[in-house]
């Protein structure tokens, strides 16, 4: 006799939350405020979205679907984000974002789509001369695949966790390409950087991230620690012509307890700058391959471990002040002999120091 | 005593034997009489008629030649024609039977004096040179011979392949005639393989060409030559015509220049063509031709000559079925203008479709379509041409098949019938023992060889003639469908040909001291074509053995011989060309004095194995090891197969350093080629030796794709297109590579393997190696997803089992899995079975999976059953035009798909 009152019940509760559905299909016009609140929204695929002036569009407390559509703005807007979504679940995937960029839309998120307490997918997108998505308190929500060429900012991940950040590209940047603030228990993993300014930005408490598997071509600075937290973990990251550091820690709250293992830098000026480590803080650089750098390993105060690691053609292995306490053991200064470094393959060749050297009897650099 | 009986019936036979003359091709009756008398000096008496006075010509060390004889009360040779006042008395005086066959003749030869008389001119001729070689140490056994041919038309030799070759170098009139001379003693009687129509020849030339075929028409020779339907080619046509704007079917390759216009709305433009190519023929002067007009070739029994492609014009005159009517308006004005111009031509055509092996098909298979365009074409095209002795030109099909086809084009239509375009991986090869096969008591059939034996391999050509010369010859047999040409068999057997035909050749052709040496090299099935190709070799063994008419329900016929199982490349059958490459070395050495007798040709000929022999030991030895050392590098016991390799070294060296010692020593000695091969070259081999050593040494571990993705595509008739296509991305770097060692697979982030023949062993070892350790991906093009032109099977067949079949397309239309339909590059596709990890990304617009992907081990693999080429004007033409349509979209988003970086187009 239950069950039909909980088939009634369940059925009642979709009927009360199921919005209406808007679809936009063909070519539309945005040049002024457009708000799609408790509906859903449907654009379909091969439809194009133009924003003109200071149009923008808000959906809130509904579902946002677009596949295979086109987005574009004739303008920057200014002060605001061009898309604003909150409340409900996004989907967007296969889409192209065209010059859609916002100058200065909130003091900490970067942008010209903001996507508050949500959940869904952004994937598969390609994003050109835009700014790009910042993720406001919202927790797993995967973005992948996705294209950002010739833009400002790339993803940024603000008070939000447990997302996955896989697979995306970055390329020629002037921002940084993933950013995140505050964020918790993140996983950044095998994107690729090309040419960008900053290409991971760990910011403000940020912690116990993984950030694995990337690439990082040229470009000024590979990734930042800048009042980060605890926990965090880099690992199999490749960095190569790099004009600044492969690694960078710093700001007030010091660069907290984190492992830097099995990484490769090839080609770029500074592996390490690690200035100030917090009292209690460990730092534990393992088992990864430097090569034709002018410094390995810069500190000024605190405690840096490492071990294992092979550095060659380092003008400075290290470059520590006298309140850094530097424990270098077991560094290897022999050539890794890649298969093909001058071509981008940095894998061990057979007879290759880098194997069965590192820490536990596994292999230093990005290959176990 | 039992022994000794049997040793004694030995010497017997053996000196039965010895008594015997070396006869080549084997006479039909040979009577011996006891005694034997010597012709030195004696003098040669002929009937005052050309074939004779050729037939005196041909016998050596003798005294006079004497035109005109009255009486024979002389001891001496008198030739003569049956039906000739001497020839009559010939036969009255010598008691002679001349048997009444055409190119039939007698021969007597006893008491000091020798009859020789024809039934007609040249079987008078052919009676001189048999008796030529009767009288090779200007001593006779008495005997009496009578002899005819059961077919006569035999050949044929290649003019510009086979002739020219034997002349390389000089190319002058003497060798072409003793080329002629040659085939004339061993009863060939076709020349094949002229210069085109559309070629442009100097005066010079056409003089010198002329002067052969006159002196091969002496010979009893028929020219053969293959006008065709088209209306123009590439060197007539209208300005600005091309086979793109061509309105009507067209056809061709550019690369080769060549190119066939066709229409069959234009009656006056075909008499006109006709016009020109008779003209052209005239030019030659020659009578006795013989004419295989070639219809446009292609389009199967779906769409025979591509007639759906036909022009508009075409279709208002001749409906859908009516094919039949335009063949029959075409080939008759064609037949009419050579008829009238060259009264005593042989004139057919191989009408399409040309294999009568069609009617395997059984009957329940044959749809209304089939019967259109094969059963019911042949039927009409027969019945419609009142000329009878207008042939029809088949590939040659089984005797059951053969029943029935004369059942539909009647029993009195001409036949020439030719081997099946055999590719032969040997220097000699035994397939035209079915020379014979389909011999029709009262027709004058004619027996057309046109394998690449015909392109100068001597032994194997003058095997043809014995065998269309008597169809029981010994070894003879008759072809009952499946494999043609087998490769595996046919260059070391059967035994009756290997010990007693092939002996009898190599006496007559290379003479009484060389001609043991030669047949052991001969039979020795020393293969060059497979050794500097094994890949290339194997895949047409294999497309040659398999027979996808095969239906055990139907024809016995091919139920016997069948399809047979492809053959598998392996170090064993590499081996067995390094024994005979061994074998073949020492017997060219000892060979060497005994070379004073032989002619200028015959030299070079000899030369030229002579010089190629050791280079073939050489790479064959190589290759064997090098697939030893395979083998267990797929096994894991890289050591094991670095040691091998070491081994490998010291051997090459040696064996290159012999070859290039023994090629120093003859290069003041002419060959017919000047070439080695490329394979042969010490560079090539060392470079696979290398790729091997390294392929030993290599880590493979899964990779990380660097600022440029890496693409390394084979180099095939598609890498051209699909190099520029990605060469259109700025982090793409793409490399055209010439081999798929491990170690070169392993430079790439992915590679392309495009259609085409690869070594099966690197083939099914290196590439699963590559993607399953070492993380690459790989797309694999065409036929070698599985497709039966490369290999049925595929190396994973958890994501693609094969591919069944090859399926026109002319649409052009491939499907993308949400349904939408993108233009596909080429005319046809190749239908896949995907596995149990296979997903289907694209498939043909009726659903049959073209495109499928899937991980494997630490890579990941996309099979791509549609061929990177374009088909130009929707005809199998094909254009290495950058990739468009579907088939950009699949490589773009297959080497996505393996590296998980999307690819960035160049910025202008």
């Amino acid at each position: 006799m239950k069950k039909p009152l909980l088939f009634s019940s369940i059925f009642c509760v979709f009927a009360v939350f199921a919005n209406p559905q808007t679809i936009w299909e063909g070519e539309k016009i945005i040049d002024k405020e457009v708000i799609v609140a408790k509906q859903d929204l449907l654009i379909k695929p091969g439809s194009k979205i133009t924003f003109k002036g200071k149009g923008i569009l808000i959906v809130q407390q509904g579902n946002f679907t677009a596949d295979g559509a086109e987005f574009a703005a004739e303008n920057p807007v200014e002060n605001q984000f061009r898309i604003r979504f909150s409340n409900g679940r996004i989907e967007v995937k296969n889409c192209q974002f065209n010059n859609m960029a916002a100058k200065n839309p909130a003091r900490f998120l970067h942008g010209f789509i903001r996507i508050q307490y949500a959940k869904g997918v952004i994937s598969g997108n390609t994003f050109t001369k835009s700014s790009g998505i910042a993720l406001l308190n919202s927790n797993a929500l995967p973005v992948e695949n996705n294209q950002f060429t010739d833009g400002t900012d790339g993803i940024c991940l603000f008070n939000s966790g447990e997302h996955r950040v896989v697979n995306n590209s970055f390329f020629n940047m002037s921002g940084s390409c993933i950013q995140l603030n505050g964020s918790a228990s993140s996983q950044i993993a095998n994107n690729r950087f090309e040419n960008c300014a900053l290409a991971v930005l760990l910011y403000n408490k940020t912690r116990n991230t993984q950030v694995t598997g990337n690439s990082v071509f040229g470009g000024k600075t590979g990734f930042k620690l800048w009042h980060s937290g605890n926990g965090n973990l880099f690992s199999a990251n490749l960095f190569e012509n790099i004009q600044g550091a492969a690694f960078e820690a710093g700001g007030r709250n010091f660069s907290g307890s984190t492992i830097y293992a099995n990484n490769c830098i090839y080609n770029c000026r500074y592996a390490f700058i690690i200035p100030k480590t917090a009292p209690d803080a460990a730092v534990i650089i393992r088992d990864n391959a430097v090569c034709k750098a002018r410094v390995g390993i810069s500190g000024n105060t605190g405690k840096i471990i490492a071990e294992n690691n092979l550095l060659w053609k380092v003008k400075h292995p290290s470059s520590v002040k006298p309140d850094c306490q530097l424990e270098m053991k077991n560094t290897i200064n022999a050539d890794p002999l890649f298969k093909d470094a001058a071509n981008g393959d940095y894998r061990p060749a057979d007879n290759s120091p880098l194997l069965k050297s590192g820490s536990s009897g596994g292999n230093i650099g990005l290959f176990q | 005593m039992k022994h000794f009986l049997l040793l004694f019936l030995a010497a017997l036979c053996c000196h039965c034997i010895q008594a015997r003359p070396v006869l080549q091709p084997e006479v039909k009756e040979y009577h011996p009489i006891q005694g034997a008398f010597s012709i030195a000096g004696m003098p040669v008496f002929y009937q005052d008629q050309r074939q004779c006075e050729i037939g005196a010509g041909e016998i050596p060390g003798t005294g006079k030649k004497i035109k005109g004889f009255s009486d024979t009360s002389l001891k001496g040779i008198y030739i003569a024609v049956a039906s000739s006042p001497e020839g009559k008395m010939l036969i009255k005086e010598f008691s002679l039977d001349v048997p009444a066959k055409k190119q039939g003749y007698t021969i007597k030869a006893a008491g000091s004096k020798v009859a020789i008389v024809g039934f007609d001119n040249i079987g008078t001729l052919y009676g001189a040179v048999t008796f030529r070689q009767m009288a090779t140490d200007q001593t006779v056994e008495s005997a009496i011979v009578r002899d005819y041919p059961d077919l006569l038309f035999r050949g044929a030799m290649s003019y510009s392949r086979g002739m020219a070759r034997w002349n390389y170098g000089e190319r002058d009139l003497a060798g072409f005639k003793a080329a002629v001379d040659e085939l004339l003693r061993h009863k060939i009687n076709i020349i094949s393989d002229f210069k085109r129509s559309s070629q442009i020849l100097s005066d010079a030339e056409i003089k010198q060409i002329s002067e052969i075929c006159r002196y091969a028409e002496e010979r009893g020779f028929w020219i053969c030559m293959w006008p065709s339907t088209q209306l123009y080619n590439q060197a007539d046509k209208p300005a600005g015509t091309t086979l793109k704007n061509w309105h009507c079917v067209a056809d061709g390759r550019p690369s080769r220049r060549v190119e066939s216009y066709y229409c069959w709305s234009d009656d006056a433009a075909t008499a006109t063509q006709a016009e020109k190519t008779a003209a052209y023929l005239k030019k030659f002067g020659v009578s006795k031709l013989l004419l295989i007009i070639h219809p446009v070739d292609g389009g199967s029994e779906k769409d025979p000559e591509h007639w759906s492609r036909r022009c508009k014009k075409c279709r208002r005159k001749y409906k859908d079925p009516e094919r039949w009517k335009a063949g029959i308006v075409q080939f008759n004005i064609q037949n009419d203008t050579f008829r009238k111009h060259f009264p005593e031509a042989v004139i057919g055509s191989c009408i399409y479709p040309y294999h009568a092996d069609m009617l395997a098909v059984p009957e329940s298979r044959r749809d209304a379509v089939f019967k259109q365009n094969v059963t019911e074409y042949w039927k009409n095209i027969s019945d419609g041409i009142a000329d009878k002795n207008f042939f029809f030109n088949i590939w040659m099909p089984g005797r059951s098949i053969m029943k029935e086809y004369r059942e539909i084009i009647g029993k009195e239509r001409k036949l020439n019938y030719t081997d099946h375009y055999c590719l032969t991986a040997g220097i000699f090869a035994t397939y035209h023992r079915y020379a014979g096969s389909l011999y029709d008591e009262n027709i004058d059939n004619i027996f057309l060889s046109v394998a690449q034996d015909t392109f100068g391999q001597w032994e194997s050509i003058f095997l043809a003639g014995e065998h269309a010369w008597d169809r029981n010859a010994p070894g003879s047999e008759i072809y009952i469908g499946g494999a043609f040409y087998d490769g595996l068999k046919d260059h070391t057997g059967p035994a009756v040909i290997m010990e007693k035909t092939l002996p009898r050749i190599c006496y007559t052709f290379w003479g009484k001291e060389l001609a043991p040496y030669m047949t052991r090299v001969m039979a020795s099935g020393i293969m060059p074509r497979y050794i500097e190709n094994p890949a290339s070799a194997v895949a047409y063994w294999n497309k040659v053995r398999r027979d996808p008419m095969y239906d055990p329900n139907v024809k016995k016929d091919t139920l016997v011989q069948g399809s047979l199982p492809p053959v598998e490349d392996s170090p064993e059958l590499m081996y067995r060309q390094v024994t005979a490459g061994q074998l073949v070395c020492e017997q060219l050495a000892l060979a060497r004095k005994h070379l004073d007798k032989l002619t200028p040709y015959q030299r070079k000929y000899f030369i030229n194995f002579a010089r190629l022999a050791p280079f073939w030991l050489a790479a064959a030895r190589t290759q064997y090891n090098i697939r030893i050392a395979g083998e267990l590098i797929a096994a894991g016991k890289n050591e094991a197969a670095l040691k091998i390799l070491e081994n490998a070294q010291r051997e090459l060296d040696a064996d290159f350093d012999r070859a290039e010692k023994n090629l120093e020593s003859l290069r003041h000695e002419k060959g017919t080629s000047s070439r080695l091969g490329w394979s042969l070259d010490r560079k090539v081999m060392q470079k696979q030796l290398d790729d091997a050593k390294a392929s030993a040494r290599v880590l493979l571990q899964p990779r990380r794709i660097g600022r440029f993705i890496k693409v390394g595509i084979t180099r095939g008739d598609s890498a051209e297109g699909i190099k520029k296509f990605l060469d259109n991305f700025a982090n793409v770097r793409t490399t055209v590579i010439d081999n798929i060692s491990l170690v070169e697979l392993d430079k790439y982030d992915c590679v392309i393997i495009t259609a085409g023949n690869y070594k099966k062993a690197e083939f099914f070892q290196n590439i699963p190696a590559y993607v399953r350790k070492g993380g690459g991906g790989v797309i694999l093009e065409g036929t070698v997803c599985g497709h039966e032109r490369f290999d049925t099977k595929t190396p994973f067949p958890e994501i693609v089992k094969t591919s069944p079949a090859r399926v026109d397309n002319f649409r052009r239309e491939l499907k993308k899995i949400d349904g939408t339909l993108v233009k596909s590059m080429y005319v046809d596709y190749f239908e896949l079975v995907p596995g149990k990890a296979g997903e289907v990304t694209v498939t043909a617009p009726d659903g049959k999976p073209v495109v499928v992907r899937g991980r494997a081990g630490a890579g990941k693999v996309v099979f791509c059953g549609t061929v990177n080429l374009e088909g130009v004007n929707n005809t199998f033409v094909t254009a290495k035009t950058e990739l468009f349509g579907i088939n950009a979209q699949i490589v773009q988003e297959a080497i996505e798909y393996f590296t998980n970086v999307r690819l960035r187009k160049k910025t202008k």
